[in-house]
């Protein structure tokens, strides 16, 4: 009887194995069809590859955790975004990182310096302040209107557009050219 | 697409995406399930141990403080008390003035301990005969404690005790002896005896801290510490040289004075300042003080815990608590003491007498 009992529990019904399997597929194209971008979103918004991709990582994590219901979606990438930059904006994440960066688990991104000297988009986010890039970001990269990123980040669709206009006049100073 | 957005498209595209593969991602689930369990497991660990904290602060608070036990006023340096074969006890002044304190005639073939109560009223002694000789088995044998104020001489255990390094407890209501290789607790008349677990060494001798809590022990010429409720938590071996005996707290409990052949010595109870205080033979020519010679009690402190008194034979050599000052009292000739035993009298019957 009991090996029975453990046969039973060790192996699942024919119909249960394929709907995980189905589902795991369709989550494994999802995530190999956005993983690049939200890691280079996280970049721009980070400044730091490695915190970019512990975040990417994160936000994955969450919605495979939930892809029962974020796989049904219309637009499972808008949920990825905003698990994403949730995630960036948890006061506990930003503890762990600041503890992290002081004993020296979270590295420094020295390639940063390098990419600011060849693109000036990347240069011209600098200055700004974490939320500021990632409200840019949202808009200018990600396609989001400012009211979609407002509620990402928690700000007002205004202080999106303040955000993102500033970004703009900054970007057009540092090229020289006319960037609306 | 906007201009701005295909700027910033070539601005994210400088970033080269690391390799992330789905088992990455799998691993990091189960390293995160991980972690959530310790933490958990963390905090039901720290909601526990408050809980206890709280309810043991509640428990505590719920309870009348257990009332402190009644604090005995300093004491005066009364007169030495002395013993030996044949003596019974005599009271011996450091000018040299002796007095019979107890005559127990033909009883008193040996007292071989004795220890005043902290407040001077009560004297424990041991009268015994363990040399084979004629009294021994003689029903008044034991260990004994007599009452100043009313004379009364009671038994408080029968038998025969070859130096049972008497003590009394700091609140006078037990006394400690030591029995075949091992401490005992009575009350001061004798009742609720116990026995302190000690480690596995025989005890020559054994003295009650002033604050109860632990015992200093003479054993094989090496001194240890012990928790004085025998739960054997720490001993601390003390760095006390060979032939150690006689070991004695200070009243302050701040030091234990012994003697090392003819050699006084303070200790710290932790063992970590040592003092030699005073060679004997500077005082005493011919002081019989070899590593064989010497017993359990021969050392004692004043009770105002400013002067060290040592019987070496026939005499007592009284010194200042550093060592200074060593003279020896006037010797009886025909008397050999085994040890001494410092009378505490309250202050304003005597001042402190000055060496």
């Amino acid at each position: 009887m009991a090996n029975d009992r453990t046969l039973h529990l060790a192996s699942k019904p024919p119909e249960a194995e394929t709907l995980a399997e189905e589902r795991l597929l369709d989550f494994e194209v999802f995530f190999d069809r956005e993983k690049a971008r939200l890691f280079r979103a996280l970049c721009l918004v980070t400044r730091n590859r490695f915190e970019a991709e512990e975040l990417t990582q994160d936000a994955f994590l969450s919605v495979y955790e939930r892809w029962d219901r974020v796989g049904a979606m219309d637009d499972p990438s808008g949920y990825l975004y905003r698990t994403a930059m949730n995630a960036f904006r948890s006061w506990r994440r930003r503890s762990a990182l600041a503890a992290k960066r002081t004993i020296g688990l979270m590295r420094a991104d020295d390639a940063i310096a390098m990419i600011d000297e060849q693109d000036a988009v990347v240069r011209s986010l600098q200055p700004l302040s974490a939320r500021q890039r990632a409200a840019v970001v949202l808009i200018d990269l990600l396609g989001y209107s400012s009211e979609e990123a407002g509620r990402m980040l928690g700000i007002r669709a205004s202080t999106v557009r303040t955000y993102a206009e500033r970004a703009h006049r900054d970007l057009k100073a540092r090229m020289g050219g006319p960037h609306e | 697409m906007s201009e701005h957005t295909k700027l910033f498209e070539r601005a994210a595209a400088r970033f080269e995406p690391p390799d992330l593969p789905m088992e990455d991602l799998l691993e990091r689930q189960d390293r995160k399930r991980r972690d959530r369990r310790i933490a958990a497991g963390a905090l039901g660990l720290a909601v526990g141990l408050a809980a206890i904290f709280v309810g043991s602060s509640l428990l505590r608070s719920s309870q009348p403080a257990p009332a402190e036990p009644a604090p005995i006023a300093p004491m005066a340096n009364g007169p030495l008390t002395v013993y030996g074969f044949t003596g019974g006890l005599r009271s011996l002044t450091l000018d040299g003035q002796r007095t019979r304190l107890v005559r127990c005639g033909e009883h008193c073939t040996e007292t071989s301990s004795a220890a005043w109560s902290p407040d001077g009223s009560r004297v424990a002694f041991a009268v015994a005969c363990s040399g084979g000789c004629g009294s021994a088995g003689d029903p008044y044998h034991g260990i004994r404690v007599l009452d100043l104020a009313t004379g009364e001489d009671r038994l408080v255990v029968g038998g025969e005790f070859f130096e049972p390094s008497l003590d009394w407890s700091a609140d006078g209501s037990r006394i400690s002896y030591v029995h075949d290789g091992h401490i005992h607790i009575i009350d001061a008349d004798g009742s609720n005896p116990t026995q302190v677990s000690t480690p596995r060494v025989a005890v020559d001798a054994a003295d009650w801290s002033p604050d109860g809590t632990r015992f200093v022990l003479a054993s094989g010429g090496a001194l240890s510490v012990i928790e004085a409720d025998g739960s054997d938590r720490t001993r601390v071996v003390l760095p006390a040289g060979p032939h150690a005996l006689s070991p004695q707290w200070s009243p302050d409990g701040a030091q234990i004075a012994y003697r090392s052949g003819c050699i006084v010595w303070t200790i710290s109870p932790n063992g970590e300042q040592r003092s030699r205080i005073v060679d004997l033979r500077t005082v005493l020519l011919r002081a019989a003080c070899g590593a064989n010679y010497g017993s359990s009690d021969e050392l004692a402190w004043s009770p105002d815990g400013r002067f060290i008194a040592v019987i070496v034979g026939r005499d007592a050599v009284v010194m200042n608590a550093d060592g200074k000052g060593a003279r020896a009292l006037p010797a009886h000739p025909r008397s050999s003491w085994f040890g001494l035993t410092w009378q505490p009298i309250p202050p304003a019957i005597q001042p402190p007498p000055e060496t």
